[in-house]
């Protein structure tokens, strides 16, 4: 097996644990990794480490219309005035109220497709994963029609007669901002919950409900530990586009649903704020990796280390 | 461990961006990507100019007369708003021709994107109306030129007929007794300017006081008719049209128009307080290629015959006198060409205030 | 297969009851998700610029319109163009990543995992902008090149993802095995791994094409002269009288990309299908 002559003693014989499987001595996969990453991280370095680079970097200095690239600490210190607070925590009233709500209807769905749909299992995904690709900037227009004074869900509910008035607040509002974001992301979030429940051995459900678990039980107790990984998937793959969308609140927000990646595109391209705009960008990123950060901590740590 | 490896990467960019370049955006343009080969002063224009305007300045026929007359041939990305213009050109963005509005291209200036034009090389600017030429942007005080105004038209209120009785001034709209709610421009200048007017301050902009500025900021705040902002016409159109507002400020007469096409009893009216005139042309950008090109497309839209076709297409005011001797009676009684600055509509001449960024610091007060 | 639940439904109270409830869950998602699609496509047809009730009569001359408009043509020829270059390219970049965090020891991996990871986490806006700030620091003329690059940076780490899923998965001992058949690395990676991989290639391109294709917000800020459609349709939306026109060619290209994404995942399930293996596993490998 040691032979230096056969190509078998390229590797070595231990594979490592929990890491996929990677039989080589350490110097030679190196220098592999090299050659097949250079492109790869190549790129990201140049192109996208890059921009985030010079937003860094613009973050610190002076770059509104006139200014001279001077450093400075002014931005992030404008960033943090009482105007931008109030957006941001309107942004985060907004940003969890959509996550909640998100995850209130991705959980049950992904739990049908993962194990009550049958043969449709396969179209309905498919169903889920193209419904974004559609009419992907006029979609939100519509929604003026469902939400609007004389819309889909006012006319419906007039006619019923549950109303007598048109409902004023169901557009242009934060309420329209959450159903808007809630429903375009929707997708995103059942996916991962989707292959995290696809782990599960029904048997396990079935146990729990013969043992005479209720749904709330059996969830806390079975299917949140057991899909922690996708629940932390969704949160970072959903939470971060939701909290930096702008498109949403310019068109059903009205005033008051006004979000903070709305003030960001207006320093950036309507005042040609720079820096501040560079400034706030990193706030919100912050943010994000704040919750992500916190929803690691709720998911159990060591599950994750040891991928499956 | 996950966690390491994250705050590893977030580190290795900021050292990646520490060693970036420091240039700024302004500084040595783009290399050309258009084919002209012309020098920069006399010789025949040819090749391909850029113009980088809005998608409805790019009327065929218009392109199409010039291209047959010249030999040359437009490029024309288009832009959604002027915001989006002036990010790409600070980015390098080559054009040569820009479409610029009074009242926004101020900033352009400052950020040196724009080269001031050499009027004797415009056939008609002795004959464009006075009134175009009002502005700090189109003419600045040491005489530089800075647009060459093409079309104009007022900004005033309009609102549904069917659902309100008349609305004739900024004071009733904001505060008057109405059913129904009621739309904003997105455009903090435009809304926070009108709410002043109603308050009674201005009209000029440039008179309008800090302290002004703070109280209309208020007023907005304080208003419960304003359901909404809205960004462009097609916008705007569909609020009045589904009946989520009732009327608008700072509207045009041309949004009116469209909807009494959709059979919706829409009124234009210009406020009791004033009418303020819009004006856009074109400019010269700081890094234009096709010098002549640029030119003789400005002389082309300038030119009686295009604005008349621009008068008839959109209903705007046209700059240039000679459209007098060219356009159809009708048109001209129609659209009241004769004169942009006639007495009896008081019109107001767009622009920014100098402390533009105060006021857009108040606005974030009431939009956030 | 999976075991049905051990309560046949239709046949209790409970078990009914909980069909309809199901079947209403469903009902209400889809509309969530496909009502504005379906809203949108009804008033294609509508004979007016508002998009709203009440209808006025059927008409088909937006999409006329829309067939006449060159600016169409030329954005949709030019986002298919991008996409053309952009997924060929992330595929490469996304396998030869896959394979070098997933088959090789060395000091960074986890690091470098992370750092091709984090395209999919920062928002788009910040990527759009950032580039543009970027491209104008460094000179970069702005056009085709600047919106395929920044969508390869955007797209290639999902391959990445779904690749290296995969091949988490495949057996350690099929590639170990050829190489002690006597198999050098490369051809244990080209006749062996490779081969496997095909179908998660094949959904990767599905996806990355997709996002390419439709992507706004980046290509909004590193545009140059030349629109795609989704930069067109925005800057067309300003105006009220091109509304309609604008849902009508927005509708024709969804259902065009229905059909075509259709189309392709259906023939990856019959090829995956003779392999004797499951479709559902390139999604559920994450």
């Amino acid at each position: 097996m040691s032979d230096a002559q056969t190509p078998a003693a390229d590797h070595a014989d231990t594979p490592v644990l929990g890491t996929g499987y990677a039989g080589k001595a350490r110097s030679r996969g190196s220098f592999s990794a090299f050659i097949y990453l250079a492109g790869p991280v190549g790129v990201l370095l140049l192109f996208f480490a890059g921009p985030l680079g010079i937003l860094a970097l613009y973050s610190f200095q002076e770059r509104s219309r006139t200014g001279d690239g001077s450093w400075t600490i002014s931005n992030y210190v404008n960033a943090l005035r009482p105007q931008y607070v109030e957006t941001a925590l309107n942004t985060l009233v907004i940003a969890v109220l959509s996550m909640v709500l998100l995850l209130v209807i991705a959980y049950p769905l992904a739990y049908l497709l993962a194990f009550k749909v049958g043969r449709w299992e396969v179209p309905l995904l498919l169903a889920l994963a193209l419904s974004d690709e559609l009419n992907p900037l006029i979609r939100i227009y519509a929604w003026r029609t469902v939400l609007g004074r004389n819309g889909l869900v006012n006319t419906v509910l007039t006619q019923l007669r549950l109303i007598d008035q048109p409902l004023d607040w169901l557009i242009f509002t934060k309420f329209a901002v959450v159903v808007v974001l809630t429903a375009s992301w929707l997708p995103y979030a059942v996916i991962p919950l989707y292959a995290a429940m696809k782990t599960i051995d029904r048997r396990v459900l079935e146990a729990a409900r013969d043992l005479g678990a209720g749904w709330w039980t059996t969830f806390r107790s079975v299917v949140f530990p057991l899909t922690a990984a996708g629940f932390l998937a969704t949160i970072v793959i959903v939470f971060i586009p939701i909290i930096s969308d702008f498109a949403a609140p310019a068109l059903v927000g009205g005033t008051s649903g006004r979000m903070l990646a709305s003030v960001t595109e207006d320093l950036f391209l309507g005042r040609g704020e720079w820096g501040i705009g560079s400034a706030l960008t990193f706030v919100l990123l912050a943010a994000s990796g704040l919750v992500v950060w916190f929803s690691y901590k709720l998911t159990d740590l060591s599950r994750l280390a040891t991928h499956r | 461990m996950r966690r390491a490896h994250t705050l590893t990467a977030i580190v290795a960019l900021i050292v990646a961006a520490c060693g970036g370049t420091q240039t700024t955006p302004t500084d040595s343009p783009a290399p050309p990507a258009s084919e002209t080969t012309s020098p920069q002063n006399g010789g025949e224009p040819s090749g391909t100019v850029v113009f980088f305007g809005y998608e409805d300045s790019f009327l065929p026929e218009v392109l199409a007369s010039f291209t047959d007359e010249t030999g040359i041939s437009v490029e024309t990305p288009a832009f959604a708003d002027e915001d989006e213009t002036e990010a790409k050109l600070r980015a390098g963005f080559q054009a040569d021709v820009v479409e610029l509005c009074s009242g926004e291209a101020g900033s352009m200036i400052e950020a040196g994107l724009l080269q001031p034009i050499d009027t004797s090389r415009i056939d008609a600017w002795d004959q464009i109306f006075p009134s175009f030429k009002d502005g700090e942007d189109v003419v600045d005080e040491e005489g530089n030129v800075w647009i060459v105004p093409l079309q104009g038209g007022p900004f005033g209120i309009v609102y549904l007929a069917d659902a309100v009785d008349p609305i004739t001034s900024y004071q009733e709209l904001f505060f008057g007794d109405y059913d129904g709610d009621i739309a904003v421009s997105e455009e903090p200048v435009s809304t926070i300017w009108d709410m002043a007017m109603a308050l009674g301050y201005g009209p000029e902009v440039d008179a309008i006081t800090e302290e002004q500025v703070v109280d209309a900021v208020d007023a907005l705040i304080a208003n419960e008719r304003i359901r909404t902002t809205w960004s462009e016409d097609g916008d705007l159109i569909q609020l009045l049209a589904t009946g989520e507002v009732v009327a608008a400020a700072h509207a045009t007469p041309d949004i009116a128009q469209a909807l009494q096409e959709e059979g919706i009893d829409a009124v234009y009216v210009a406020p009791a307080e004033g009418q303020i005139l819009w004006k856009c042309g074109h400019g010269i950008s700081a890094t234009a290629q096709n010098l002549d090109g640029a030119y003789a497309l400005i002389n082309h839209y300038l030119s009686p015959e295009v604005q008349t076709t621009f008068a008839e297409e959109y209903g705007y005011l046209a700059s240039n006198a000679a459209i007098l001797e060219v356009a159809p009676q009708e048109l001209i009684d129609e659209l009241r060409l004769d004169d942009p600055g006639a007495a009896d509509l008081v019109t107001i001449p767009e622009g920014l205030p100098d402390n533009e960024e105060f006021w857009d610091d108040q606005w974030q007060r009431f939009a956030g | 297969m999976t075991t049905g639940s051990s309560v046949a439904l239709g046949s209790t109270a409970r078990g009914r009851l909980s069909l309809a409830f199901r079947t209403v869950f469903l009902a209400f998602v889809g509309f969530v998700l496909f009502g504005p699609v379906v809203i949108l496509a009804v008033f294609s047809l509508n004979d007016s610029i508002i998009l709203g009730f009440p209808f006025k009569g059927a008409t088909t001359s937006w999409y006329v319109q829309a067939f006449r408009e060159p600016n169409i043509w030329a954005s949709l020829w030019t986002s298919l163009k991008v996409a053309a270059v952009v997924t060929p390219v992330s595929l490469l970049l996304g396998l030869t990543s896959a394979i070098a965090l997933t088959r090789f020891r060395f000091r960074l991996r986890g690091t470098i995992t992370a750092f091709v990871a984090l395209p999919l986490v920062i928002p788009w806006l910040v990527i759009g902008v950032g580039s543009l700030l970027f491209f104008s620091a460094t000179d970069i003329p702005l056009g085709l090149f600047t919106i395929g690059v920044s969508h390869v940076v955007i797209a290639f780490p999902l391959a990445t993802a779904l690749l290296s899923a995969q091949l988490y998965r495949l057996e350690p001992h099929l590639h170990e095995a050829a190489l002690d058949l006597g198999a050098t690395e490369r051809e244990a990676l080209r006749l062996v791994v490779l081969p496997l991989l095909v179908p998660t290639l094949a959904a990767s391109a599905i996806f990355v094409f997709s996002w390419s294709f439709n992507n706004f917000i980046v290509s909004f800020f590193t545009a140059g002269f030349e629109n795609t459609f989704p930069i067109w349709v925005f800057s067309t939306l300003r105006r009220a009288r091109d509304l309609p026109m604008v849902n009508a060619i927005s509708t024709l290209v969804s259902v065009v990309q229905v059909i075509v994404v259709v189309g392709a995942w259906q023939a990856l399930r019959r090829v995956m299908d003779r392999r004797g293996q499951d479709i559902r596993e390139i999604v559920i490998g994450s």
